[in-house]
């Protein structure tokens, strides 16, 4: 392999490894809480062992032998569990979630600097300890298949995974059917891959067995057996084949345990060949859905978005060169055709925006996933018990939004863990649920996508931040408090509640440094508290960042764009409805005052010729904080495609970059988020 | 290739620098190396009255004067913003960051598209005088003439033969210190948030 492409091949390993990972991380977190209620699925297991052995394969293929070392052992712990030789107990999670952290730790060691120089002698140990001890931990209960009412030709081909899997359902006091279907030779893959996906949906398919007993001509002859809860009715109800047979296979619940035991117990690595035609099935099912997906850099689609915003523009040219001829007479016809082209033009240029768009999207449960591990990890660290729920896992955002949203959430989360959620003792003390509960909830609103992160610990006092920030020097005496005032001393650089650094949140980044990330994706973050109670955040985060929809405005002869998801209205209003309170100028708005912020002052640029009798306002905001800005004049509404002004200028406070209007002129988007904080902390220091 | 003459024209407009030369002595190597010489090549232009070039390698194109976008709260040394074919290009005002006499802008005036990082920047120049090719061995820190706030804008000179062009430090032209512009308004007290 030449230098090039083995660089490349790295790469898509990290890229699938970190997929892989991503997987193991969401099924381990649902195995936990299926132990917890006592239903563990099998499926489960089988995906996160499916996992370990894909990644086992890649991480050999490509010499990062310390990963295949470790997922190879891994696979055998996972393969015991399969079986049912070993318990899945708390010591048993907890080594998964440490092998896992492990495998994370060797794949961001490959990413940085290639090798997979990473300790995993403890993982190995731990994993080796558990599996040495196996025979203690096994479960001891019967194994009652000589009671079971199979034909010994039956009994005889079933794996060990099978057989353990019906003893299983044999335990939980499943019934158990065995299903015959004869299908036709050239559609009985199809045919049994459906009857197999929707007998799944009543139970559990243990296994498929094509029966060679005299069949028609070009036809095969399958037995499923299945365990499931339901009786013959529901069963007969979904299977659609009229060639099937149904019978339920009667079994004693108290025999003896038979040949399991003296059965040689197969080495794991054969599994995969060793597997019966049901379960091979499932797996070249999966192998399939996995090469309909391709795996793109963001930044090509960023490439893509950016030659469709320019596009747009083009197209709003076309539009204006056709009105410009429809102007002359004898240039009406070719005009009108010029317009019938450019909105045709038009529609196809919106379903490549949107593909675009979509392809950029992605669930947000996936950092939901990294934020329970880490929950996990810290509860266990602080020895707090957390009940960590999450809804709204579909909801979609930017991939980009989404990965930059991970470092904030985190820093929240473990402010919570530490600060938040009291002791299990205090809290038992207070008459709380013993377990303290972090939610974490998504969901779209408009526009914009809501996060919230709530806790039910004790609350902030405000009372004792705003002592701390004073005596931090961080501010000076003043009299109003208000939810707000609080979540601007808590975003103070430098500030801390917590009076000794702890292992969990006193990593150096505070509070200061996720509202910038926050705002930086045009982003706005609120606090709500109450004392013993609990504290939720919201973030309120564009859906996309890619392209918008903007107002552009004129001050001072200047043009601004306003991207349109943050402002709610455009007034016009009589010069003398602008007020002066406490040296701020306001309106009343619907009962409620409004704080305005001339764009002309703020931004220091040369006097409006705008007449004083009439005020053209922009009332931006989002989520509860709102502003109006007051502008000379209101333009139009463009689509616009906000690109960076350079690294060199992105520090400007106020502007979030600029874009090509239509007019080929370089313009200046107003950072929406940044303008309301200045405004509102305008009033609270005036 | 660039034309012999425009090169010869360029030095001879550099030549007038000599004078306040003090007298160096060319390093040895200069001249003896001469079938493996590499050479770089320099992009000549003005500023008010002085002269100064650019490594040509860095140059994207050189435009006309656009209609700029001024940016509220940036440094002065910064003339606006620029679309250039959907590129949002910041143009930097070298003469306002090195504290040159601010001139007319004639029909002459440029803006030259250089390559910053993975960005690109432009700097406004009063004219362009042409391309030049010098010895890369004849480079030289700046002379004690040039001193002050200039001299860290400079980051060579260039001999060739006699004469010496001052080659401008692209990076450190278009470089915003610190925290770009004063966007605290004056009545509001500092808060630590500065910084």
């Amino acid at each position: 392999m030449t230098q090039r492409n083995q660089d490349k091949a790295v790469t898509e390993f990290l890229a699938e490894a970190e997929d892989i990972l991503e997987g193991i991380g969401q099924s381990l977190i649902d195995l936990e809480s299926g132990m917890k209620s006592g239903a563990v699925n099998p499926e489960v297991i089988n995906t996160i062992f499916r996992g370990a052995h894909s990644l086992k394969g890649l991480s050999g293929m490509l010499g990062f032998f310390r990963v295949s070392e470790l997922s190879h052992t891994l696979e055998n712990l996972l393969d015991n569990l399969r079986l049912g030789k070993l318990a899945l107990t708390g010591a048993v999670m907890d080594c998964l979630f440490e092998s896992l952290e492990t495998l994370n730790s060797l794949i961001a060691k490959i990413g940085q600097a290639g090798d997979d120089d990473v300790e995993t002698g403890p993982s190995l140990s731990h994993i080796d300890a558990i599996l040495s001890g196996e025979d203690s931990e096994k479960p001891s209960d019967g194994s009652p298949l000589g009671g079971v009412e199979l034909a010994a030709s039956v009994l005889e081909v079933l794996t060990e995974y099978e057989e353990h899997r019906l003893m299983e359902n044999i335990r939980q006091g499943a019934r158990l059917y065995e299903v015959q279907v004869t299908l036709d030779l050239t559609t009985f893959d199809d045919d049994l891959q459906e009857l197999t996906k929707t007998l799944g949906t009543l139970g559990e398919v243990i296994t498929t067995l094509p029966s060679a007993s005299d069949t028609p001509e070009s036809t095969i002859r399958f037995n499923l057996i299945i365990g499931t809860p339901h009786g013959e009715t529901e069963l007969r109800e979904v299977i659609t084949l009229d060639t099937a047979v149904l019978r339920e296979i009667q079994y004693s619940t108290e025999v003896k345990p038979v040949q399991a035991a003296s059965r040689p117990s197969r080495p794991a690595e054969q599994g995969a060949q060793g597997r019966p035609a049901g379960t091979e099935q499932s797996f070249t099912g999966e192998l399939k859905g996995l090469t309909k997906t391709v795996r793109v850099d963001i930044t090509k689609l960023d490439a893509l978005m950016n030659s469709v915003g320019d596009l747009i523009q083009k197209k709003n040219m076309l539009y204006g060169l056709a009105w410009e001829m429809k102007k002359e007479s004898t240039l009406a016809g070719p005009a009108n055709d010029l317009l019938r082209i450019t909105d045709a033009v038009d529609r196809k240029l919106q379903e490549l925006q949107e593909g675009i768009l979509d392809v950029r999207m992605i669930p947000i449960g996936q950092i939901f996933n990294r934020m329970a591990r880490i929950v996990r990890k810290l509860s266990n660290a602080s020895g707090k018990k957390i009940n960590f729920s999450t809804s709204g896992e579909d909801t979609e955002l930017d991939k980009l939004v989404i990965e930059d949203m991970a470092d904030p959430l985190m820093h929240i989360i473990r402010n919570a863990i530490d600060h938040g959620i009291e002791p299990p003792e205090e809290r038992e003390r207070l008459g709380k649920p013993v377990e303290g509960t972090i939610r974490l909830d998504a969901y779209q609103k408009g526009n914009h996508v809501v996060v919230e992160v709530s806790d039910d610990g004790a609350g902030i006092d405000a009372e004792q931040v705003y002592a701390k920030a004073i005596a931090k020097g961080l501010l000076e005496e003043q009299d109003n408090l208000d939810e707000d005032y609080l979540l601007k001393l808590l975003c103070l650089p430098g500030f801390s509640t917590a009076d000794e650094i702890t292992e969990v949140s006193g990593r150096g980044v505070g509070m200061d440094v996720v509202k910038q990330n926050i705002s930086a994706l045009g982003g706005v973050i609120d606090i709500q508290t109450e004392l013993g109670r609990g504290t939720r955040f919201f973030i309120t985060l564009p859906i996309t960042l890619a392209i918008m929809p903007a107002l552009i405005v004129r001050c001072s002869k200047q043009t601004f764009a306003i991207p349109l998801n943050a402002v709610s209205e455009n007034l016009i209003v009589p010069g003398d409805a602008v007020r002066t309170v406490e040296q701020k100028e306001v309106i009343r708005l619907r009962g409620r005052t409004l704080s305005l912020l001339r764009l002309q002052e703020i931004f220091r640029l040369p006097p409006s010729e705008n007449p004083k009798n009439k005020a053209h306002i922009v009332v931006a905001g989002l989520a509860e904080k709102k502003i109006g800005i007051i502008v000379d004049e209101f333009l139009d509404k463009q689509e616009i495609v906000i690109k960076s002004i350079g690294t060199t200028l992105k520090k400007i406070r106020g502007i979030a970059g600029a874009t090509e209007t239509a007019d080929k002129r370089a313009r200046l988007v107003l950072d929406v988020s940044a303008l309301i904080e200045e405004a509102t902390q305008g009033v609270q220091t005036a | 290739m660039v034309e012999q003459n425009i090169i010869d024209a360029f030095l001879e407009q550099m030549g007038p620098l000599l004078d306040e030369e003090p007298a160096q002595v060319a390093p040895e190597t200069a001249g003896t190396e001469k079938a493996t010489e590499r050479y770089l090549d320099l992009m000549g232009f003005q500023l008010g009255d002085e002269e100064y070039a650019v490594d040509i390698m860095r140059i994207r194109e050189i435009t006309t004067l656009l209609e700029m976008t001024p940016i509220p709260r940036a440094p002065g040394y910064i003339a606006g913003v620029v679309s250039l074919r959907g590129n949002i290009t910041p143009i930097f005002d070298p003469k306002k960051k090195i504290g040159l006499p601010q001139t007319e802008r004639s029909n002459r005036a440029r803006i030259i598209v250089l390559n910053r990082n993975d960005e690109q920047v432009g700097i406004l120049v009063d004219a362009i005088i042409g391309a030049a090719r010098v010895a890369l061995g004849s480079l030289e820190p700046p002379p004690a003439v040039i001193r002050g706030p200039q001299a860290e804008y400079v980051s060579g000179v260039a001999r060739d033969a006699d004469r010496m062009l001052i080659v401008m430090d692209i990076d450190a032209i278009t470089r915003v210190e610190g925290a770009a512009g004063s966007w605290k308004r004056v009545a509001e007290p500092a808060s630590p948030e500065e910084r």
